[in-house]
């Protein structure tokens, strides 16, 4: 039986609609963009960075989150939506890296796509994969021996079909394993809550409803 | 860490990357906005989609970047100057070689009153080999590419790979689904595009723009 939740954390709040508000719905934009690209600000400070000095910071006050991430915990970048060749950019990838350079756990693409499903971040909610469409485009690299844990690392969560997919394959290829998912950005449908570009997310919830093949995340 | 035109590289970016990049125009550097390719074959059955394609993009000020070859490449940039657009010329030859010769008018224009780049020095040999090199930096110093119309060993395939393993937005014409290569570069993450207004829409969705450079509302410094 698969798992039916997955609990995530987040950092960062990205609405569709306030793309050009001119204020922090145009920032938070902006930085989805140069976090797919990995496109530095100011010439120096790449996206992927800033993220993981933002996790870092924000653990400093959030004790429960570093049972975690920590030294020992393995970081699985989530695979894009199409499958890549060996030496392209992989935002997840980076985003991991960085955050394995803070000493927060070490990276291990565990994961690959092998069949291209379209984005959901750019798809309208009935055109996004379900979870099963994404499970089953989704394979792993059987290549760690032990693994205890596991954080998967994302750019993006919209509804978080492609996280409770990825916890599935994982658990397949390692039983028992411990599970948690971690987004840079997570998207807010609704204008009404979007509260600012740091918006962060220490426990947030991912349901599945096997019913409608769907994911419910809160917040 | 390298750099090019001003700007930081990540490590999939310096992998193909020219260590030294000549310069010729008054268009300012580090690069501003948004900066799409736009290229295709050298012999256009389809003159006027190429025309649409660049002058939607200059009402969007957006930078037309080509590679000042014969036929798609020629209509971009010189319509990119008609609509009082930018354009920059990406060069297979070193920034004093006029190729092909009837485009020399061009060149020097885009010299003087835009921006013209090579990563040849004055004096390096032309070859073939220079081209695809050419292609790959043209896909580095835009944000996305857009294949107008090509044929089945076209010259624009070895872009279309780099724009793919840059994670940059590439679009290709839907009237070239059916080419082998289209279809492969679909399979990992390419889109088709049939109408300019869908070209613009993924374009503004998806490429960061260079004038903004403000992060605020974080509580790390930067």
């Amino acid at each position: 039986m698969r798992r039916n939740w997955l609990e995530y954390t987040s950092l960062l709040a990205y609405c569709p609609d306030l793309w050009n508000d001119g204020g922090p719905g145009q920032t938070a934009a902006e930085f989805v963009k140069r976090l797919k690209n990995n496109q530095p600000y100011n010439k120096v400070h790449f996206p992927s960075d800033i993220v993981a000095k933002l996790l870092k910071l924000f653990l400093e006050n959030h004790e429960l989150l570093k049972d975690v991430f920590h030294n020992d915990v393995v970081l699985v970048p989530v695979p894009r939506a199409s499958p890549i060749r060996e030496g392209d950019l992989w935002p997840a990838y980076e985003i991991a890296n960085s955050i394995s350079r803070l000493g927060l756990g070490r990276v291990s693409p565990l994961l690959e796509r092998v069949k291209r499903v379209n984005p959901s971040s750019r798809s309208s909610p009935k055109a996004r994969p379900t979870p099963t469409q994404h499970f089953e485009s989704l394979s792993v690299r059987r290549n760690l021996s032990q693994v205890e844990e596991v954080v998967l690392v994302d750019d993006v969560i919209t509804r978080g079909h492609t996280l409770i997919a990825c916890a599935w394959r994982i658990e397949e290829a390692y039983p028992g394993i411990k599970i948690h998912a971690f987004a840079a950005v997570r998207t807010v449908s609704n204008k009404q809550e979007f509260k600012g570009f740091f918006d962060p997310v220490g426990l947030g919830r991912i349901t599945y409803r096997r019913n409608r093949d769907d994911c419910l995340r809160r917040p | 860490m390298e750099e090019l035109l001003g700007r930081r590289l990540n490590s999939v970016e310096e992998k193909y990357s020219p260590r030294v990049i000549y310069v010729s125009g008054p268009l300012d550097i580090p690069l501003k906005g948004i900066r799409v390719s736009v290229v295709g074959t050298r012999n256009p059955k389809h003159r006027e989609r190429a025309r649409k394609i660049a002058a939607a993009l200059v009402r969007q000020k957006i930078t037309v970047v080509s590679g000042l070859a014969r036929g798609v490449d020629t209509v971009a940039h010189t319509t990119a100057i008609e609509e009082g657009g930018r354009t920059i010329a990406v060069l297979g030859t070193p920034l004093n070689v006029f190729y092909p010769p009837e485009n020399k008018e061009l060149q020097l224009r885009i010299m003087r009153e835009h921006l013209a780049i090579s990563q040849f020095p004055i004096g390096a040999p032309v070859s073939r080999k220079n081209f695809p090199m050419r292609n790959r930096t043209m896909a580095l110093v835009s944000h996305a590419t857009v294949v107008v119309e090509a044929g089945e060993d076209s010259g624009v395939v070895s872009q279309g790979w780099e724009c793919l393993r840059l994670r940059r937005l590439l679009l290709i014409h839907a009237s070239l689904a059916d080419l082998p290569w289209v279809k492969r570069m679909m399979e990992y993450g390419a889109h088709l595009f049939r109408y300019t207004d869908e070209m613009l829409e993924a374009i503004l969705e998806n490429c960061p723009n260079d004038d903004i450079t403000v992060l605020e509302g974080l509580p790390i410094d930067l």
